[in-house]
Formats: structure tokens, C-alpha cells, sequence
């Protein structure tokens, strides 16, 4: 009971959290629909101005998300923010190395540019995240 | 740095949660502080020291 007592979660932690999904849960729902339609109904962006502003609708939870992870940083206590910047430079990295790659390999025939531009974009979210997990597991 | 937290924490039979509440942190970052982990800011310190009414050279002293 005492180890509970001692192992829970402190106020500001839970207002913290909670806030970070208020911030973020509407722009990620948002990002799911969006990107659903694309799949879906594959408009022609060059077919109308309509279309196009519709392929290029999942930029607003994009920019939405970016915000949010900034009130995310401004919210969060000196060792946090530390780990996210930690986290956010080791998934820069990944970026980096991915794009390098994938220059010399379009350079070289071997790889197509949308599909790794894409694999690029997961690539460093992957390592932002799982570099954020080990980071912060590591302190608890 | 080694501090003398965990021990003034213990005194006032307060959990990390509960001074993490003090001082406006995640029990997170009082945990990395007790255990030398992390070695909080001058900001954060003076916070420390205001929360257990002790100077800060009080609080840390430098390894030996």
C-alpha cells in the first residue's frame, strides 16, 4: 500500500497528461478522417481547386499536431522537457540518415522517392518515440 | 551532485508524488533528483530549498 502510495502519479503529472490529450486527440481524429477520405475517394489534386485543397487537408492535424507537442514542451517540468529534446534529436538523426540513404539510393536507381520520403516521415516518428520511451523509462 | 532529499522527504513523511505536487514537477523528476540522476536547475533548486526551509548548500554537496 505504502510502495502504491509512493509510486502514484503526482497531481501536476495527471494535469499534464491530460491536457497533452485534449491538445492532441481531436487532431489525431482529425488526421485519421482525413487521411481515410484520401484512401478512399483518391481525389485528382489537379482536377479542381476543391481536390486539391482536399489531398492537402491532412496538413491542418499535421500543423494541429505540431502545436500541440509545442504546448506539450512548454508544459512539461526541466528533466521532461530535457528527455522530449533528447528524444526529438535522436529521431532528427534517424530523419537525416534516412534521407541520406535514400539520396544515393534514388542516385543510384534503387529506390523510389515518394515511397522513401514516406518511409523517411515513419522512420524518424519511430525513433522519436521509441527513443522517448527508453529515455523516460530509463529515469523512472 | 549528492543530495540530502530523500532523507528531508522521509523526516516529513511525504511521497515523491506529494513533493513532486510542491514543487510543481513529475514525481518523474523528484525520483531522478533523489537518486543523483539528474541534477536540477538553480531555478528548481531554490524551489527545493524553499519547500524544506533549508539553505541550498545544505541540500547538495559535490561527490567526494
Amino acid at each position: 500500500m505504502a510502495e502504491a502510495s509512493a509510486r502514484r502519479t503526482s497531481a501536476s503529472d495527471v494535469a499534464r497528461r491530460r491536457a497533452a490529450v485534449r491538445d492532441t486527440m481531436p487532431a489525431v481524429v482529425l488526421l485519421v478522417l482525413t487521411q481515410a477520405s484520401l484512401v478512399a475517394f483518391d481525389p485528382d489534386a489537379s482536377a479542381s481547386t476543391w481536390n486539391l485543397l482536399w489531398s492537402l487537408s491532412p496538413l491542418v492535424p499535421a500543423i494541429w499536431l505540431g502545436w500541440a507537442q509545442l504546448r506539450i514542451l512548454r508544459r512539461a517540468d526541466e528533466l521532461e522537457r530535457l528527455q522530449q529534446l533528447e528524444a526529438m534529436a535522436i529521431g532528427f538523426g534517424a530523419v537525416m540518415l534516412l534521407l541520406v540513404t535514400g539520396s544515393i539510393l534514388d542516385a543510384a536507381d534503387l529506390a523510389a522517392p515518394r515511397q522513401w520520403l514516406q518511409l523517411t516521415f515513419c522512420g524518424g516518428v519511430v525513433a522519436w518515440c521509441g527513443a522517448l520511451g527508453v529515455i523516460t523509462a530509463r529515469a523512472r | 551532485m549528492n543530495n540530502r532529499l530523500r532523507e528531508l522527504r522521509a523526516e516529513r513523511r511525504w511521497s515523491q508524488a506529494e513533493l513532486a505536487d510542491r514543487l510543481d514537477v513529475s514525481r518523474q523528476t523528484v525520483n531522478a533528483i533523489e537518486t543523483g540522476r539528474y541534477d536540477p536547475s538553480l531555478p528548481l533548486a531554490f524551489r527545493l530549498a524553499t519547500v524544506f526551509d533549508a539553505a541550498i548548500e545544505s541540500l547538495f554537496f559535490p561527490e567526494v
